[in-house]
């Protein structure tokens, strides 16, 4: 499930990129969101209280017509968010990963957790089941964790650069981390003035990539014929400047 | 606000040429600059000078703190003090690195100073980052960020505010359904623009 | 006398040209002072840095822009007739595209936001008095175009599909923005008794000191000028 929504999740962030100043803005829940419909898609698992008549079809193993009190289901957050904490019919069990790093929050010990791994969408998912936690411990869990990893964080986006963490972080992390890495990237490049040079924009890289790789296929076997016309390098190549 | 957009106000700046060519003042709209007589020192905005030394134009007078032994100083004081201390301009990254870059034969010893002040710079870049750790533990806010400069404060953005954003989105979450247990099917993680502004601050 | 004087001569005067200009239009408004080109440009400034700052769409500056583009205008026709590469030339013409810069780069950013939170935006406006508007008329316009053509849009690939009870969850989707988002500030003038944090603990910011804030505890100060986003 979540190696599930991880590719899906990719995907459609990459489509997002043609909404520019909401994909550059701090990520913020909203209707639209593609974060948020991914986390809401997530399954809770819950236990049904009473007798529901005709829902049978919700619960895989059951042979019933009717949805039999004392069941356990997996149903999605999407629908379980529209009902109210305390509603007649479900009560929701917290998942474990939350308890589970209880103790190393409390340690503060958190920075060597493999996040990304636990949940992809641990801050977020955790969010919407902090009104379900009696013992208000997820809310805390959560915020605590980010304020725990946060330099950490502001460190490995600073320093390494290369080596994305990917299982070690959440969706809100990897978000942050880019950022910071983004920021650094272009530090760099200001000081050593090779930002200076108009580039061309991202969306046109891309096309100009696949139109490459098409070209490229076609061309095999060849020859570099309707190169750039540039005598001395039949390659076609250019030094860049 | 990447740095070329720190570059474009930093290059707002005023900093002394030596012209080789003589002409009457200009009537910018930023204001007037001028006259220019060649051979006697004149104050431009930094964009210009730039522009006029690539033309062979004029020779560029890097400003008095461009020197080793002030920025040795500066070096020595940011590493003794806790606080940040206040830099000879509010844009002396943006200055340095366009003076040097752009006429590194008007500026003697180069090289030196392109590394101390690039030392400077990653002194007070660590400096706020444990200053921020140190903040971001007390559970804070707010925090005063005086003589921070706007490319300093680049080297943290947009990571940090975003940070600070979504800690202080959780940490209202906490509090909104500790102090309320039968909130229920709003939307999720979006709560508490406005209303929630005071209990996001309660531990 | 050169050509050289008179042209700079015409380009002063144009200044003077911009006051009256704006002394005319405000004369209505007892304490209108006369402006400067140099001050619509600071203003125009802080208004560009603002809002590259601000998560939520700030006041409009439909004068200031208006005033700068005629000024930016008149310059281009003085300089008509002056050699491409006189020394003169080429360091008004990058001075004007410094200007031009930061005119179109704070009208983009509007935009951005106007298309990112359109129905928010056009919500807000309709409940301020027509001196409080944020929206510019041209940007007022193309909001409802914008939110009219997302809808439509909507409608023919989604939402006429749908039971009716589901097309009319129109409150649930107006995306808005973060307004406890962390801004830099910096304090123009000695501002006492802003409210930080926790137990609605205060502070005083002494008039060039720099902090890092949740926007809505400032938002009145930038809207005041009493502060302003770095």
């Amino acid at each position: 499930m979540a190696t599930d929504s991880r590719e899906l999740q990719d995907l459609a962030l990459k489509h997002k990129s043609s909404c520019f100043y909401l994909s550059t803005m701090n990520y913020f829940p909203n209707y639209y969101s593609i974060e948020d419909i991914f986390v809401t898609q997530e399954k809770v698992e819950c236990k049904v209280n009473t007798r529901l008549q005709r829902m049978g079809f919700l619960d895989a193993g059951a042979e019933t017509e009717d949805l039999e009190p004392g069941r356990t289901i997996n149903l999605p957050l999407w629908y379980i968010k529209e009902l109210k904490v305390n509603n007649a019919y479900f009560t929701i069990a917290l998942p474990d990963i939350y308890k589970n790093v209880h103790k190393a929050v409390c340690e503060a010990e958190t920075t060597h957790i493999e996040l990304g791994r636990l949940h992809p969408f641990f801050y977020e998912f955790g969010c919407y089941l902090t009104p379900y936690d009696r013992n208000h411990v997820i809310g805390r869990i959560i915020f605590e964790t980010l304020r725990q990893r946060v330099r950490h964080l502001l460190d490995i986006s600073k320093n390494d650069a290369d080596s994305k963490p990917d299982h070690r972080l959440d969706n809100i992390e990897a978000k942050l981390h880019d950022a910071g890495v983004r920021t650094n990237t272009l530090y760099i490049n200001w000081l050593q003035m090779s930002g200076n040079n108009i580039r061309i924009s991202e969306l046109v890289e891309e096309h100009q990539k696949k139109r490459k790789r098409a070209d490229r296929s076609d061309d095999e076997g060849g020859g570099g014929a309707g190169g750039s016309g540039d005598m001395d390098m039949p390659t076609g190549k250019k030094p860049s400047w | 606000m990447d740095p070329t957009i720190v570059e474009f106000i930093g290059e707002k700046c005023m900093i002394s040429i030596i012209p080789n060519f003589s002409n009457e003042p200009l009537h910018l709209i930023y204001g007037s600059v001028g006259p220019f007589r060649a051979g006697f020192p004149v104050f431009v905005p930094l964009w210009l000078a730039a522009h006029l030394r690539k033309q062979q134009k004029c020779r560029i007078v890097p400003p008095e703190w461009m020197e080793m032994e002030t920025l040795e100083e500066i070096k020595e004081e940011e590493k003794r003090s806790k606080f940040f201390t206040k830099m000879p301009s509010e844009h002396y990254m943006v200055v340095a690195q366009l003076v040097m870059s752009t006429a590194p034969d008007d500026v003697p010893r180069c090289e030196e100073l392109r590394t101390i002040i690039k030392d400077i710079f990653d002194i007070r870049e660590s400096k706020l980052r444990t200053s921020i750790d140190a903040f971001i533990k007390g559970e804070g806010t707010y925090a005063k960020l005086d003589n921070l400069t706007l490319l300093e404060m680049h080297s943290v953005r947009p990571i940090l505010p975003y940070s600070l954003d979504h800690i202080a989105r959780y940490q209202r979450m906490a509090t909104a359904s500790q102090r309320d247990t039968s909130m229920m099917n709003t939307t999720g993680g979006g709560t508490g623009t406005g209303s929630m502004s005071n209990s996001f601050f309660t531990q | 006398m050169s050509e050289s004087e008179n042209l700079e001569e015409a380009l002063n005067e144009q200044e003077l040209n911009t006051e009256a200009a704006y002394a005319e239009e405000d004369n209505d408004d007892e304490d209108a002072e006369p402006i400067t080109a140099q001050k619509v440009l600071e203003i125009l400034e802080t208004a560009w840095t603002n809002e590259m700052c601000a998560p939520e769409l700030l006041q409009h500056q439909t004068d200031m822009l208006e005033l700068m583009l005629s000024q930016v205008a008149h310059m281009e026709e003085q300089m008509k007739d002056l050699d491409k590469n006189d020394f003169r030339f080429v360091v008004h013409q990058m001075e004007l595209e410094r200007i031009r810069y930061i005119m179109a780069s704070y009208l983009r950013c509007r935009l951005q936001k106007i298309e990112a939170f359109t129905q928010h935006i056009i919500n807000q406006d309709a409940t301020r008095d027509a001196t409080d508007k944020r929206l510019s008329p041209e940007e007022a316009k193309y909001a409802q175009e914008f939110a009219s053509h997302v809808d439509e849009y909507f409608n023919k690939v989604a939402t006429q599909y749908m039971p009716n009870q589901q097309r009319g969850e129109a409150e649930q989707r107006v995306v808005a923005p973060n307004l406890m988002s962390h801004v830099f500030l910096k304090a123009n003038v000695a501002v006492s008794g802003v409210i930080v944090g926790v137990d609605d603990e205060e502070v005083d910011l002494a008039p060039g000191s720099q902090h890092i804030i949740p926007y809505q505890l400032v938002s009145d100060l930038i809207q005041k000028n009493q502060a302003q986003l770095i």
